[in-house]
């Protein structure tokens, strides 16, 4: 059984891993996509799927700190909005 | 009309001036002008050295801080102000002693939402295992008043 405070964690630094992107757009986007993510499988009781999705969450981290890193090397211009 | 015309030449002069003097800034024309214009300012200081350093022995009394020292009354308002900026949070339920679960109605995850707009607002990290117990306005504030040493 995973525990609450592992996902909960999992989820904070997801967050906090994505509000580095410099582009707005992606930032905001990965950051709506990962609440409603989370938000969808509040309830899961399925032991085997809540290991699935941990284990594609942490993929995603993976990518997302890589990503990260490439939006750094190319920053663009802030948009209007920002 | 003459007049109008000529006027209108002159007008056109000056704007180009004006674009001229925008595009040589770059160039550095204008900083070297800005270069004498400061070193005549520091001549003017030169001769006001000795005002200052009578006025001098006033000021070291006085001491220069980077921040007014935070009070616990400036903590709740800018938790309650970064709460309030909060989607998810009902700004007519919301008060110190409101709980986010049973009172707010948020989850977990909102919470962990948060800690992260607190940690945004007040500049730290806030530890996993800090951030469950931050259950209501009031613990938040009692946690940034011990981390910036606030006592009252």
């Amino acid at each position: 059984m995973l525990s609450r405070t592992k996902v909960l964690s999992l989820y904070k630094s997801m967050i906090k891993e994505s509000n580095k992107f410099s582009s707005y757009n992606f930032r905001e986007y990965a950051k709506k996509r990962i609440k409603h993510e989370f938000e969808a499988n509040k309830q899961l009781n399925d032991q085997a799927k809540q290991a699935e999705l941990i284990q594609k969450a942490n993929a995603n981290l993976n990518m997302i700190k890589r990503q990260v890193l490439v939006s750094q090397l190319y920053p663009t211009e802030k948009l209007i909005i920002e | 009309m003459n007049s109008v015309f000529k006027s209108s030449r002159y007008l056109a002069r000056a704007l180009n001036i004006q674009n001229l003097i925008r595009s040589s800034s770059n160039i550095g024309l204008i900083k070297s002008q800005n270069r004498t214009f400061s070193s005549q300012i520091l001549n003017s200081n030169s001769s006001k050295l000795f005002l200052t350093q009578i006025t001098k022995k006033n000021l070291e009394s006085l001491r220069s801080y980077s921040h007014v020292p935070y009070t616990r009354d400036m903590i709740e308002q800018r938790v309650l102000f970064v709460l309030k900026m909060c989607d998810k949070v009902d700004v007519n339920k919301l008060s110190l002693k409101s709980h986010f679960n049973k009172d707010l109605g948020l989850d977990s995850l909102d919470q962990v939402d948060i800690v992260i707009a607190m940690e945004d607002e007040f500049g730290f990290e806030i530890p996993d295992e800090d951030g469950e117990f931050l259950m209501t306005p009031a613990d938040v504030v009692q946690y940034v008043c011990d981390k910036y040493d606030v006592f009252d």
